[in-house]
């Protein structure tokens, strides 16, 4: 294998070219010095040099310094300038000029041509891929020889960081020499460059420029392939300074336009969760009274006979009650507690209708069969109620009845097993439920919860077969009783105030829902599904 | 301080330039702009090499932006089909003079005196090569190949039997 192929550079051609050096035409150089001049709007040079200069420490402190300075010369300017107005103004205008001859073997600067132009600013949108890849380290490590002498006095607005060029050229192989004029060339060349186009921002630092470009002498430096500069520098002719009145303060006054107050999230969700909601459902279902009588309370009629005690107590096992449809309506509201909980109350309506099977007794008459219809007879279960019935009266409690035929002779008869009557009630009651919910799908659409609570009835009337009607005046039926509620609940929500509700409830009793010494026994309950209706708040 | 850095690189730089186009113009336009990013960006010189490798370093990537435009190496010769031999560097080669090795060079087709350039003289690898161009590796071995070709032939004919000893 060749050498070339393992890449050995060939020692040959890096010779031939490795002091190899052709003088460019002076006019690279003239487009180059008109190329520096114009403003490079790409990017912000550093005044405060490299190497040493930009460490971190001598940039803060020198950051900190004039901090403290600029607040010295503030307090100092507030303290010592009372008056509102101040005027100042500048001496005499200075003037600066600059004249730099040419070497002579220098031609007169070329003006761009157009293509020139073009090229200079299509290259100077190019600048930073190839100096940012350029700086790619090698292992090779220049001197560190620092030019000693003939160090001038440096403007302090230079566009380039003319030290550090001048450090670089020492770091490089150009010996002492060469770096001594670099050093003494730069602070010229930057000086005569950049003076022109200074800014003053503030009188103190006018004077300093001025007393820079004052003490400016004309320079010339001799170099031995190089040709004399001569550079002549005359102040510059600014324009007077006006300073602003030190005691009248421009102020700034910021508006802010009113903004809703923000709360707290956690306040937020607490208000969120608390949904209140007004709802209005029908529940269909069946309600069971579950009835029996009582046999003790027969026998205390006083003008039973024996017989018919003994009859009453083979029937109470008799008598059974089985559910039938009922409707509940219910007009409620409730509040969120929280994310899951919630609590809700309302009024409703239970009309609940039910089947009551009961052994009865009829005249031989209306006999027929072996069942009797109820227009013929008397039953255990209407006496039982008859008998209940605490308003001291009797007749008061079964006039209008068809029971009213019925005599208390008629009672003494014995009750037939064999022989059953069969009743409707139709219970009213009023409904004061108070239910608590917890949210198995909380902020769902379609949410789930389980509902449980406490329903306060309150008895209204209940109408034996559309003939006996016993309100709670009659003391049969407690007024209020309990019972608890509970069931699982749908409810879907399109919108944000509207939703509807689809619940599963059991409703069973509590206790008793006759008085304890009334003959017929009811522990109603009460099983259906609830739609509503429910809107939120 | 910035002519001084001007006329103290610029003869080698411009040498260099040469190397790259073979138009003296585009050579000029090359070290022109180089400058001008040198100057415009010296502060990102971090001392971790010699000033004039810096210098060097900023006048190739500007040489080969402006030739990367043009895309010599668009079409190439496989490397099979280039004779393996090479110009030979024995005694005799000192003696010639550096124009006239630059006036060789030059006389390459484009894409063959960049990759030449970049691999002989200033000691890239092919893979640095192909990515610096944005070629594959094949053709940057291709194209120097071809170069190498295109010089034993030239020196040849000029006059220089030894160099034309296969190595």
């Amino acid at each position: 294998m060749d050498e070339l192929e393992k890449n050995m550079p060939d020692n040959f051609w890096r010779k031939a070219f490795d002091e190899a050096a052709e003088t460019p035409p002076p006019r690279v150089w003239d487009a180059i010095e008109r190329r520096l001049d114009e403003p490079d709007s790409t990017k912000i040079l550093p005044l405060w040099g490299t190497g040493l200069a930009s460490s971190r420490p001598f940039v803060w402190s020198t950051r900190i310094a004039a901090a403290v300075a600029l607040l010295l010369l503030g307090w100092w300017a507030v303290q010592t300038l009372p008056s509102a107005n101040l005027s100042y103004k500048r001496n005499a205008p200075n003037v600066i000029a600059q004249h730099a001859e040419k070497p002579a073997n220098t031609p007169a600067s070329k003006e761009p041509t157009a293509t020139e132009q073009a090229d200079q600013a299509n290259s100077s949108t190019e600048l930073p891929e190839s100096v940012a890849s350029a700086s790619k380290p090698t292992t090779e490590s220049g001197t560190k020889t620092l030019a000693k002498s003939g160090r001038q006095q440096l403007s302090p607005f230079k566009p380039y960081p003319a030290s550090a060029l001048a450090t670089l050229a020492s770091k490089s192989r150009v010996p002492n020499s060469v770096g001594s004029e670099l050093l003494m060339k730069t602070g010229q060349l930057a000086q005569a460059r950049t003076a022109p186009r200074m800014s003053v921002t503030t009188a103190a630092a006018q004077a300093s420029i001025n007393s820079v470009v004052a003490s400016q002498a004309v320079v010339t430096q001799t170099d031995g392939a190089n040709p004399t500069v001569t550079i002549a520098f005359e102040p510059l002719s600014g324009r007077s300074l006006r300073l602003r009145g030190f005691g009248q303060i421009h102020r700034i006054v910021w508006f802010r336009p009113a903004e809703p107050e923000l709360k707290p999230e956690i306040a937020q969700s607490k208000q969120r969760s608390r949904d209140a909601w007004a709802s209005a459902s029908v529940m269909p279902g069946s309600f069971n009274p579950m009835v029996s009588i009582k046999s003790a309370s027969v026998a205390s009629v006083g003008s039973a006979s024996l017989d018919a005690i003994k009859a009453s107590t083979t029937s109470q096992q008799n008598v059974s009650s089985s559910p039938n449809f009922s409707v509940a309506y219910q007009a409620g509201a409730g509040v969120q507690l929280s994310e899951r909980w919630s609590i809700e109350s309302g009024i409703g309506y239970l009309a609940g209708r039910s089947t009551l099977e009961t052994p009865a007794q009829f005249s031989s008459a209306s006999l027929s069969a072996g069942f009797i219809q109820n227009s013929a007879s008397s039953n255990l279960y209407v006496d039982a109620l008859r008998n209940s019935i605490h308003r001291g009266d009797l007749a008061y409690a079964v006039p209008q009845a068809n029971y009213a035929n019925v005599s208390n002779s008629a009672y003494q008869n014995s009750y037939n097993g064999q022989i059953r009557q069969v009743l409707t009630n139709d219970y009213q009651y009023m409904q004061v439920p108070v239910q608590v919910g917890y949210q198995l799908r909380p902020k769902k659409k379609l949410s789930l919860a389980l509902l449980g609570g406490i329903i306060t009835n309150i008895f209204i009337r209940n109408t034996v077969d559309s003939q006996l009607e016993i309100t709670a005046k009659d003391g049969i039926y407690r007024p209020v009783s309990l019972a608890a509620a509970m069931g699982a609940r749908f409810r879907y929500r399109p919108t944000r105030q509207w939703s509807a509700s689809v619940a599963g409830m059991y409703q069973p009793s509590l206790g008793l829902g006759t008085q304890s010494e009334s003959q017929v026994q009811s522990k109603p309950n009460t099983a259906g599904m609830s739609f509503g209706v429910d809107y939120h708040f | 301080m910035q002519r001084l850095l001007y006329e103290r690189f610029a003869g080698k730089l411009f040498v260099v330039c040469k190397r790259y186009v073979k138009d003296p113009d585009e050579a000029e336009d090359i070290l022109q702009d180089a400058f001008v990013k040198i100057y415009r960006h010296i502060d990102s010189f971090r001392f971790e090499c010699p000033l004039e490798a810096w210098l060097k370093r900023v006048v190739i990537n500007t040489a080969l932006k402006h030739i990367r435009k043009q895309k010599p190496w668009e079409h190439t010769t496989d490397v099979q089909e280039l004779a393996p031999v090479l110009p030979q560097a024995d005694e005799s080669l000192p003696t010639l003079n550096y124009q006239y090795l630059l006036q060789l060079i030059q006389e390459l087709p484009p894409g063959c005196r960049t990759v030449f350039n970049l691999y002989a003289i200033e000691g890239y690898t092919h893979p640095e090569i192909a990515e610096m161009l944005d070629i594959a590796e094949g053709t940057s071995k291709s194209q120097f190949a071809r170069a190498r070709s295109l010089l034993q032939q030239k020196l040849q004919s000029d006059g220089h039997p030894a160099e034309g000893r296969p190595r």
